[in-house]
């Protein structure tokens, strides 16, 4: 089976076992791991060497190959996951506009998902954990948060129980309470409707973030007999900046490439934002999209958009083409997708591309532990975007939270993080989605304007939970 | 050493067993104090715990959803003010009884008997009111009063009737070293670590057949022996030792969701101490971020640093957590000195001085602490020194920390040096509140001011989620000014075990709520 002992295959962490077992001979009475020497030599191969050469991390393994990019500091700060600089970066210097309008999209998925966190975390607190000294505008609140969901009839059943939402907040209750009884409900929200709300952040052109609003954005009163003050943000003018981001990015790519770009962007859309159009048949993709991303090969994130809408069903026709869906392919049996044999093979690849990229550059470069490791959450990513879409929850719980604790240095994607703190929320598990928020905040300033909820969240949950004492 | 050595043989002596896939030798910060659940004083003893026992309810660890082993349905009843509970049938104890509602129901009774001491039962006695049988497989709970979601109340381990002669249950009795779950381990607690051994049930079947658990020594020691496979998983790996495991194919670092902050307890009513302006001069004596670099090995402006300082009793990322107080993060001697002067202290020979008698601080550390920063008592000792302070310094065991430190009876010492650990919870009241009657019952140096009595009142009573945000905000302003408490900083916990175990799912506080799915596979 897929399951062999990682490391009796891999060389390199079998010569640093080697050299750990001689330091500890004094010490260990030795073990039988010599006896693996035979097996060490094997490096596991979950795809062929000859596609594996295609993938970016392999191919960025060649200095000529990759002296463009370091010669731009936009990609210094892209492989930080530095979002605002590489904006800077690439602001000063767009080249052909792809590394902009990365950045862009990239920024977009960030407030979609910051603004899906604080919408998860106003569904518990103003729907099932409400409590009767919430302010009255807490239904304003519940309603944006199912408008951004696509629950209609939810949004406007909460928006309906505030009659007489006041004069700070009529045209967005307007708006939505439209939205919420149009007949195409649930359409995606007409951005231009947006941008044009009182409060709302300043457009989004080419190499700017403008972010929201100082913050807190709305300060309703408690209905208790103190009447405190309760702030909060607008969850829509963070979906508002997102979608102007969106917008920039798709204006700034070239034409011809915005279906990527769109493809690439669709495992973060929002409920309420159903996919636009079918996957791309991409075979390939510009470095500059595939530069440092969770896509190896430029048809792997047709297959990723096609797992988000089509389930298991997309490895079967993508995997002649992604790398990603041949690597995923042994896991789906006729029970679903088994996490286990993505986690091994996932790992596998790992160390099957660290081999590949040794080989491509003739020795080891410190980059290469990194690219790997992008490699691996790539394929645990995609795992967790097909079990969702299989209705495997929990498994692909499992598949996120194991991409999560590798998602380091070059692989700290703030999207995928702040995804993470969404799902969270709507899981009513506010802890390591404060950690996430926090750890992003000051990098992405306008993210807090979601916090609000979150915050709240946590107070209600702990103050309604088991006892428990304190522990050193 | 030669106990180190014993406890390495018997890890090495357990790969045997491990080329079945049966057993797994694991690292933790110390050894437990208790199995008992109801007087868990260390995080270690959650953990162990979570494994010999089962809680009523629990949260899943991947969906966080609600979930009871032991309970087969429920209703409410009584206008909302009980809970009606129906067993899951087939359980037994690891004694070989039928676990029944008498179970349920007696430890119900323990927990409102106000002669079983545990901080936890204190908690349980503002919400529980009683509970009554109804057949063998049937027990109807009492709440105080109607509660919004009643079952996230009822969070307590379940424990065995037949295994006490009565509801008043104290720390010293035998089943806190051999303790009787229906959890899927028996747990066995020796002097060098504790064995648990795999037991099969209806609700139950754990893959892995034995678990031991022995005490963590030097980072180094413990990285060597994990990635040599002497043991398959350290707990709690020092942030120093992470890079290397991190880079190992071995190894798998995994994240545990804990809140973890550190501190330093000043004794308010002791010498120099009870002036508020000499508690401040040491505040600003100490130079948090040469003592993490040192001691922890995060230099200063690090990114996605795993130790954030903190500048009171929350960590950054809580809600409770009062942003508008500065942390502090260097030392800044002329102030210090200032306020000493002020406090009347006086310098001769380089040291101080109070009322002509030279000022020696009696600083004491939980010892475990060592192992997550290195050498942090010296380096905190030095600091002090070099400030003018003469110091004398002493570690204390995770044992007597518990039984002295945190109850108060610690009084010799005039600084100690510990960490406290929550989980969804994080409420303070147990550590500031006077003593007197159920509050303060974590007050290490009995510290008594009647405004922040006033503040963990208002949070008490508070209603709303704003009026307790307040009230915590209003209590980290008080205490970063009066410091009962030096706060130093927040530090994540992560895990490391080694590839073969498999599907490891680490569930936040608890641990191991998910230890039957484990695996052990070559």
């Amino acid at each position: 089976m897929m399951r062999a002992r990682l490391h009796r295959r891999s060389s390199a962490s079998t010569a640093r076992a080697a050299v750990l077992l001689a330091a500890l001979a004094g010490c260990a009475d030795g073990t039988d791991e010599a006896g693996s020497e035979s097996e060490a030599a094997q490096t596991p191969t979950v795809v062929s060497a000859e596609r594996l050469k295609a993938s970016w991390q392999v191919r960025m393994s060649v200095d000529a190959n990759r002296a463009p990019f370091e010669a731009h500091p936009g990609w210094g700060a892209m492989f930080k996951r530095d979002l605002p600089g590489a904006l800077a970066a690439f602001q000063a210097d767009p080249g052909d506009g792809r590394g902009l309008a990365r950045v862009h999209a990239d920024l977009a998925n960030v407030y979609r998902q910051a603004a899906w966190m604080g919408a998860q975390a106003t569904r518990h607190i103003y729907g099932t954990d409400r409590q009767a000294t919430d302010p009255a505008q807490a239904a304003y609140l519940l309603g944006v948060a199912h408008g951004l969901a696509g629950d209609c009839a939810a949004s406007a059943k909460a928006l309906g129980e505030l009659s007489a939402p006041g004069k700070g907040l009529s045209a967005h209750h307007k708006y939505w309470s439209a939205r919420a009884a149009a007949a195409d409900c649930p359409a995606p929200p007409d951005a231009a409707r947006l941008a044009a709300l009182p409060g709302a952040p300043t457009a989004v052109s080419a190499g700017s973030d403008p972010g929201v609003a100082p913050l807190p954005h709305r300060t309703f009163q408690e209905r208790s007999p103190e009447a405190r003050d309760v702030h909060t943000g607008e969850l829509t003018h963070l979906y508002t900046l997102a979608l102007g981001h969106h917008q920039v990015a798709l204006s700034t790519a070239p034409e011809a490439e915005q279906a990527l770009l769109v493809a690439r962007s669709t495992p973060w859309l929002l409920p309420v934002e159903a996919p636009q159009a079918a996957a791309p048949a991409l075979e390939s993709a510009h470095d500059e999209w595939l530069f440092l991303d969770f896509a190896l090969v430029g048809a792997d994130y047709g297959f990723v958009a096609a797992a988000h809408t089509d389930g298991l069903a997309a490895v079967e026709a993508w995997k002649d083409r992604s790398i990603l869906a041949a690597v995923i392919a042994p896991a789906v049996t006729p029970e679903g997708l088994d996490v286990e044999v993505v986690i091994d093979r996932a790992a596998e690849l790992r160390i099957q591309l660290r081999g590949a990229m040794e080989a491509a550059s003739g020795s080891p470069m410190p980059f290469q532990p990194g690219f790997a490791q992008i490699g691996e959450v790539s394929v645990l990513r995609a795992g967790m975007i097909l079990a969702d879409a299989n209705d495997q929850y929990r498994d692909a719980g499992i598949l996120r939270i194991n991409a999560f604790e590798r998602s380091d240095g070059p692989g700290r994607d703030p999207v995928f993080l702040l995804s993470t703190a969404a799902w969270d929320a709507g899981n009513r598990s506010p802890l390591r989605a404060q950690e996430i928020i926090h750890g992003l905040v000051s990098r992405y300033p306008s993210i807090r304007t979601a916090r609000y909820p979150l915050d709240a969240l946590h107070i209600r949950l702990g103050r309604t939970a088991a006892p428990t004492t304190a522990v050193h | 050493m030669a106990r180190n050595q014993a406890w390495m043989s018997a890890g090495l002596a357990s790969l045997a067993l491990l080329s079945t896939g049966a057993s797994l030798s694991y690292y933790e910060e110390s050894l437990p104090t208790t199995l008992n659940p109801l007087f868990a004083d260390t995080m270690v003893d959650r953990r162990s715990q979570e494994l010999v026992f089962d809680r009523l309810w629990f949260h899943d660890a991947i969906t966080n959803e609600l979930k009871s082993r032991i309970v087969q349905r429920y209703e409410l009843a009584e206008g909302g003010q009980a809970l009606k509970i129906y067993l899951t049938p087939g359980i037994k104890w690891h004694n070989g009884k039928a676990l029944s509602s008498k179970d349920i129901c007696f430890t119900v009774d323990a927990l409102l008997d106000k002669g079983t001491p545990s901080p936890l039962a204190e908690g349980y006695r503002q919400i529980l009111s009683g509970c009554e049988t109804q057949g063998n497989s049937t027990a109807l709970v009492r709440f105080t009063r109607v509660f919004h979601n009643p079952r996230e109340r009822l969070g307590f381990a379940v424990l065995p009737a037949s295994e006490f002669s009565g509801t008043a249950i104290t720390p010293d009795l035998p089943f806190s070293a051999h303790p009787v779950g229906t959890g899927p381990f028996k747990g066995n607690k020796g002097r060098r670590g504790v064995a648990f051994e795999a037991m099969g049930n209806a609700h139950h079947g754990p893959a892995l057949a034995q678990l031991r658990l022995s005490e963590g020594q030097d980072g180094s020691v413990l990285v060597r022996s994990l990635i040599n496979n002497g043991m398959q998983g350290i707990v709690a790996v020092p942030p120093p030792n992470r890079p290397e495991l991190s880079a190992s194919d071995e190894v798998a670092l995994k994240s545990y969701d804990l809140r973890s902050w550190w501190f330093i307890a000043l004794n308010t009513n002791k010498g120099p101490l009870k002036d508020k302006k000499v508690r401040q001069a040491l505040n600003l004596m100490l130079d948090r971020t040469e003592l993490r670099e040192f001691a922890i090995g995060v230099k200063a402006g690090a990114e996605n640093s795993p130790c954030e300082f903190i500048s009171g009793p929350f960590v950054q990322s809580s809600p409770y957590y009062n942003r508008s107080v500065a942390a502090v993060e260097r030392a800044n001697l002329a102030r210090a000195e200032k306020l000493l002067a002020d406090a009347g202290l006086s310098k001769t020979g380089g040291l101080w001085t109070q009322n002509g008698a030279k000022v020696t601080f009696n600083i004491g550390m939980l010892a475990t602490l060592n192992a997550e920063a290195t050498d942090i008592l010296d380096q905190i000792g030095n600091q002090l020194g070099k400030g003018g302070f003469d110091r004398q310094v002493d570690k204390i065991s995770a044992d007597e920390w518990a039984r002295r430190v945190t109850t108060g009876n610690a009084q010799e010492f005039d600084l100690l040096i510990g960490k406290w650990s929550f989980g969804l919870v994080e409420d303070v009241n147990d550590q500031f509140h006077s003593r007197k009657g159920a509050e303060g019952k974590l007050n290490i140096f009995n510290y008594s001011n009647p405004a922040v009595d006033t503040i963990l009142g208002e949070y008490d009573a508070a209603r709303t989620d704003t009026a307790a945000q307040d009230a915590y905000h209003k209590l980290h302003k008080v205490l970063a000014d009066d410091l009962p408490y030096l706060f130093l900083w927040k530090l994540d916990t992560r895990s490391a075990w080694r590839t073969e175990v498999r599907n490891n799912i680490i569930a936040p506080y608890y641990y191991f709520t998910e230890i039957d799915g484990w695996k052990y596979s070559k």
